[in-house]
């Protein structure tokens, strides 16, 4: 299990070179440069060549990657270029808020949509299953900077209940929860009702009713428990994409997270702060999928006892 | 003889292909959620030929300074936003980036998603590799982001926008196509092709991927609905069309320094795009149990 984990971590390191060097050349082909908003009237040819001396924009790209990608070695993703402020350290500040608000949204995501899922995989074909099924299909296609500006004017301007930004209390995460929560619940619902259903006509349910299990433990423990693998794998990717693409969101709320750090990097072009938030953010994700893999093992026997067995072919061999 | 047979067998070839794609539209129009998206397309599509005709770029950016704000009334039935312009009009002329982006941004997807996904399916060992790690590399950067940095180099406006949402999608048909070529390929019909010397580019274009057709229908139909919801998130951030032309992220992201004395600016645009990605959703769900009955029961 460790050496699973271990390759996995160590394929990430191919990829993160080769997005850091994307995110290093597209930045670099886009028009303007760092120092655009630094260059005066008053400054000669050879002032601006000094100004661009600094942040060796004289250099070819390459080396200019080379620099980076030797420092990065060594554990430093370097400083702004904007701000000079240290990317790890803005990105520490920044990151709990992003993380909190994608926890939150997903807890209320999940805890809305299991039982819904179930309901609708329950109730079949009937009416009730197409009301759930709509209002899910609903979620799914509103988008989520305006689900937030709507429960901004509601909320926060018409009935004054929660604050329009972030000011450090508990009322400030509640439209952005709810917000970014609603298109979880909407994705979380159709995968439980769809693979609630998947398991539904299976001979053990037929078994465990047969023998006299009351209906409430068949469909939470028998059902539910054989229809989590795609659940999770739902959850995990909805994870991964709040905590990438939260960007949105944070915009509307004025959200001190890594969302909104990107945006304003990638508009100033600070190629150094955008590329360590980026590679930051992919090493996240790629962490939030190794880790639904490890759920999968803890909560299916099979994939268990697949990898015990992978172990003991090995010990034999 | 033998022309006879052959003529014979195209006929009744025909007669399948026909009986398939109207069985399937007949199964698509008992499913009252598929209707629904398909009408609402249509009126979408209605609407947008309607601005091509009726609607002028005047009446589209025409400032009149007397009737600012104004709410929803039977004159301006969305009301009229801070420079006076009849948000309604703006709204209908702005559904033709929505549909671009819906059709454009999901044909990028598709063609060159579809075809390095087949030939990495078809042909496995290194090709298969390299194609699969460039759509690891490029699922691992989040979809927004590659699309603000895309925009941001090429510049802002609709063909852009188009490439910059249709990138994104390329990793998702790319791991689609794989996979149902991966399952058709080892098919008798595929060897028989391949024992009468079709060459291998013409044996994946007509026989593996026309029988991978239904997953890459429906996955395109739904692509449509986050295509959609991506392009106007781009555009809202300011990274997708600019703000006087009447985009409908842009014209929500324009109201957001009026949303307290003018809601409405920012309600209506924001219902069209979940209308819009709505029907394409509905459609595409409609589009898998009809193509795939064996799916729904």
């Amino acid at each position: 299990m460790l050496r699973y984990c271990a390759i996995r971590i160590a394929l990430l390191i191919p990829i993160l070179l080769c997005v850091s060097f994307i995110i290093f050349w597209l930045i670099d082909l886009a028009p303007g440069e760092i120092t655009d908003t630094m260059i005066t009237d008053q400054m000669t040819e050879e002032d601006i060549q000094i100004l661009r001396a600094k942040y060796d924009l004289d250099k070819p790209l390459i080396v200019r990657y080379g620099k980076y990608i030797w420092n990065l070695l060594h554990g430093d993703l370097g400083r702004s270029q904007v701000s000079n402020l240290s990317v790890w350290e803005q990105y520490k500040i920044r990151f709990p808020f992003t993380l909190r608000l994608s926890i939150y949204s997903l807890i209320l995501g999940v805890a809305l949509a299991i039982p819904a899922g179930i309901f609708a995989a329950k109730h079949a074909g009937t009416i009730w299953d197409n009301i759930t099924t709509a209002i899910a299909m609903l979620g799914l296609s509103m988008p989520n900077f305006w689900l937030g500006l709507m429960l901004l004017i509601y909320f926060s301007m018409k009935l004054k209940m929660f604050p329009a930004a972030y000011d450090g209390t508990w009322k400030s995460y509640v439209l952005p929860v709810v917000a970014n929560g609603f298109a979880m619940m909407a994705s979380i619902t159709r995968q439980t009702r769809s693979s609630i259903l998947d398991v539904s006509r299976q001979d053990f349910l037929r078994t465990a009713r047969a023998k006299g299990v009351p209906e409430r433990r068949v469909t939470y423990k028998h059902e539910l428990g054989n229809a989590w693998i795609p659940i999770i794998t739902q959850i995990g990717m909805m994870l991964g994409m709040t905590l990438g693409g939260s960007a949105v969101i944070e915009a509307v709320y004025s959200w001190p997270g890594v969302g909104y750090l990107l945006v304003e990097a990638i508009s100033r072009r600070d190629t150094i702060m955008a590329c360590g938030c980026v590679i930051l953010t992919a090493t996240m994700y790629t962490i939030i999928l190794l880790i639904v893999d490890l759920v999968y093992a803890a909560i299916d026997p099979r994939i268990r006892s697949a990898y015990a067995r992978k172990k003991k072919r090995r010990v034999e061999a | 003889m033998s022309s006879k047979v052959t003529a014979q067998q195209a006929v009744s070839r025909q007669y399948e292909k026909e009986n398939r794609a109207l069985a399937v539209w007949k199964r698509l129009r008992t499913n009252p959620g598929a209707v629904i998206g398909l009408i609402i397309l249509i009126i979408m599509v209605l609407l947008m030929i309607y601005s091509f005709l009726f609607i002028s770029y005047e009446e589209i950016y025409t400032i009149d300074s007397k009737n600012r704000f104004s709410p929803p009334s039977s004159e301006h039935i969305f009301g009229t936003d801070e420079m006076g312009r009849d948000l309604a009009k703006r709204i209908i002329y702005g559904s033709r980036y929505s549909l671009a982006v819906a059709f454009g941004a999901v044909a990028i997807g598709v063609i060159i998603g579809t075809f390095l996904g087949s030939i990495a399916g078809y042909f496995g060992g290194w090709v298969d590799n390299l194609i699969m790690r460039i759509s690891d590399i490029m699922s691992s950067i989040p979809g927004i982001l590659l699309g603000m940095v895309i925009v941001t180099i090429l510049g802002p406006n609709l063909l852009n926008l188009l490439i910059a949402v249709g990138v994104t999608n390329i990793a998702g048909f790319i791991r689609m196509a794989r996979a149902s070529v991966l399952t058709t390929k080892s098919n008798e019909y595929v060897e028989s092709a391949r024992a009468i010397g079709m060459s291998e580019f013409r044996i994946i274009f007509t026989q593996v991927l026309p029988n991978s057709l239904s997953p890459l229908i429906v996955t395109a139909t739904a692509r449509m609905a986050t295509s959609i919801l991506a392009a106007a998130g781009l555009s809202f951030l300011g990274f997708g069309i600019a703000a006087p032309k009447p985009e409908w992220g842009a014209l929500i992201s324009g109201s957001r320094n009026f949303i307290n004395y003018a809601p409405h600016l920012c309600t209506y645009p924001g219902l069209f795009i979940m209308l819009m990605a709505f029907a394409c959703a509905l459609l595409g769900d409609g589009l898998r149990d009809a193509l795939d009955p064996k799916l729904k029961k």
